[in-house]
């Protein structure tokens, strides 16, 4: 029966890299290209390039258009970042000093996800025109207990580090162990089970439109494709 | 059926460009886009928006869609002006009127051909070298007919006559439309007020072949191919158009066809070169309040929103208010893309929901440099019983400097000398 919840967990990860590489293979399916773009005359590299970071990293367009759901869409990418950063330490081994660093801020950033889709979601209820989407639903749902059984593991229940360090390390060395016989972990690690093959696959490919249209928008060919 | 599926997924993929098939796994589905279209509020579907049109897109070329989605991708496509709101306020800025462009090459190549009115349009174009299905050799008779009706200060030469420092564009509708002739008579007069030597292409302009790219038409690049090398051999130097489409098309979709050489200018840009330069002075005073209808293919598609500002602003009495969505965020007037020929019912809808945005501002008239937009708003106004003024730029322009030759005088100068006779239908 053990090796059952070690099967769904290769299972997932199996099916995490199947759609990446469906996705992969789906861009290769056109060779086509744009004609090249009129370059903006007067255009310096290293404007573009900020303009770029700013749409990346500040979410410069939904703070122009959203201000309110730009706070919570924000805070929450932000957050998630630092989420992922601090549970490096539970994959890696030894664990390198910039992941210690950034626990602390891991730890808040805990908070910081988990009440911004909270609001994310009250934001888009109380809007004007109802745009939420099922996908939305399922997604924001998904991510919201993710975050409270993490929440709840942290400040109430706390599983063993010991065990779920070596559950998780024995995940990734294909050597499984039992899981930690916690019931928020056994949880939360079900849901994270279910998000990775629903991950928006935004998170991978965005970055790379936004410095692309930039470097179009300005003429700029250096940001992704040095020419 | 399941083999003709597939190929139909690769065919749409293999259409698209690598970049687009990118863009269509990156979208968030986060809504924005819903929030502004100008299409969503008279037709809820979600197909209407980008986000959907996405979503479907994407599962066709994953050939997770029944035939269902074509349809729907189809409807979605078609009932859109590719105004490009959506672009702005997208977070991830997919490139969405390129993606609607190519989208629909991509779904006419694999069987699934525009509606009929687009269909008709595209042959009458490729039929006649103009959208109007008249003879080339009537395209400059609004230069003839304006000399001898005394509203132009010199006759209008041919780029063969005279080649000149600059070639004056005026786009089919211009040429053709008895209603838009003013337009290219007060854009030539204008050019004239600034003594700008230039010349037009007269039977030899061709139709700048925009509406193909717009619609979706496979052969828009051997056609602008052909109309560049026209240009070049002609040793053109400088381009004014007075219609944004031609503009976009010459200017925009041209990119990297087109010799880079040639400069492609707005009339709206060039007025406004000449006003800064000194060279044209408005100086009788227009007091009139007016607010600024922003055309997508120059506004939000080509980044003009100030030029045309500052020529209206150099006018004395003109008052300039915005309306509540201006410049990157003006609403569509639903003349683009195609969609006044797929959907008119759409479009009527979308101008009226403008021309009540422009009484809100509280402005007299609402004045375009577009003449599309123009034919557009007059339509939305007419829905709604709107008493506004609806003003081309270089009316406001002309008022200002030869009040004599405004839009009626010249409707009816040239009506005057444009007896059924000279008519030719092709």
């Amino acid at each position: 029966m053990e090796i059952i919840p070690v099967i769904i967990v290769y299972l997932v990860y199996a099916a995490f890299w199947v759609r990446l590489s469906l996705h992969t293979t789906l861009w290769l399916k056109s060779a086509r290209r744009l004609p090249p773009y009129r370059a903006a005359s007067g255009t310096k590299s290293f404007p573009a390039f900020a303009s770029a970071a700013l749409d990346l990293f500040f979410f410069r367009r939904l703070f122009a258009t959203n201000k309110v759901l730009w706070l919570g869409s924000w805070a929450f990418h932000t957050a998630f970042l630092f989420v992922i950063l601090h549970h490096l330490k539970y994959f890696l081994n030894p664990v390198p000093d910039c992941i210690w660093h950034v626990q602390p801020f891991g730890i808040a950033a805990g908070y910081v996800l988990t009440f911004s889709l909270l609001y994310v979601m009250l934001v888009r209820l109380a809007a004007r025109i109802k745009y939420v989407s099922y996908q939305n639903y399922v997604i924001l749902g998904l991510l919201f207990l993710i975050g409270s059984t993490g929440l709840l593991m942290r400040n109430f229940f706390r599983p063993d580090l010991i065990d779920v360090k070596n559950f998780t390390m024995g995940i990734i060395s294909f050597k499984p162990s039992i899981p930690p016989g916690n019931f928020f972990f056994v949880l939360h690690f079900s849901l994270v089970l279910l998000l990775i093959p629903y991950l928006p696959f935004h998170i991978f490919t965005a970055p790379l439109i936004a410095l692309e249209a930039t470097r179009r928008r300005q003429g700029l060919d250096m940001v992704l494709h040095g020419k | 059926l399941a083999e003709d599926k597939k190929s139909r997924a690769d065919k749409i993929a293999g259409g698209l460009t690598r970049r687009q098939l990118i863009e269509i796994g990156a979208c968030s589905r986060c809504g924005e886009c819903l929030l502004w279209c100008p299409v969503y509020p008279h037709d809820t579907r979600e197909e209407i928006t980008a986000r959907g049109k996405i979503d479907r897109l994407r599962r066709i070329v994953s050939k997770d869609a029944v035939s269902a989605f074509d349809a729907a991708l189809s409807d979605g496509l078609y009932a859109c002006s590719a105004c490009g709101q959506c672009h702005v306020v997208c977070p991830i800025r997919i490139d969405t009127p390129e993606l609607w462009e190519q989208a629909r090459q991509a779904l006419a190549s694999a069987g699934l051909s525009q509606p009929k009115p687009q269909l008709e349009q595209l042959a009458l174009i490729r039929q006649c070298n103009n959208s109007y299905g008249k003879a080339q050799n009537e395209r400059a008779r609004w230069a003839e007919r304006a000399w001898r009706a005394g509203l132009l200060r010199e006759p209008v030469h041919t780029w063969d006559e005279q080649s000149s420092s600059v070639l004056y564009f005026a786009g089919c509708t211009a040429s053709f439309d008895p209603s838009m002739q003013p337009v290219a008579v007060q854009s030539a007069r204008l050019l004239q007020e600034a003594n700008v030597r230039f010349s037009i292409l007269a039977e030899e302009e061709p139709c700048c072949a925009s509406k193909l790219r717009r619609m979706g038409d496979g052969d828009f690049f051997q056609e602008a191919k052909k109309r560049s090398e026209m240009l070049k051999n002609k040793k053109v130097r400088t381009i004014v158009a007075s219609c944004a489409g031609c503009f976009k098309g010459l200017y925009a979709d041209y990119r990297g066809i087109l010799s880079p050489d040639i400069e492609v200018v707005h009339l709206t840009e060039f007025l406004d070169r000449l006003i800064l330069e000194g060279r044209l002075r408005p100086r009788h005073s227009v007091p009139l309040s007016v607010t600024y209808h922003d055309p997508c293919h120059l506004g939000r598609h080509n980044g003009i929103y100030e030029q045309p500002r500052r020529v209206l602003r150099s006018i004395p009495g003109l008052s300039l208010t915005e309306m509540r969505r201006s410049g990157p965020f003006s609403s569509c007037c639903g003349m683009g893309g195609g969609l006044k020929l797929a959907r008119p019912d759409l479009q009527k809808k979308m101008s009226a929901s403008r021309i009540k945005e422009a009484e809100t501002a509280g402005a007299e008239a609402v004045v375009t440099p577009c003449q599309t937009c123009l034919m557009g708003l007059t339509a939305g106004a007419s829905a709604v019983s709107s008493s506004l003024g609806l003003f081309h730029l270089n009316e406001m322009l002309i008022r200002s400097i030869c009040p004599d030759i405004t839009f009626e005088t010249i409707i009816r100068e040239l009506e005057e000398r444009n007896g059924p006779h000279e008519e030719t239908q092709s």
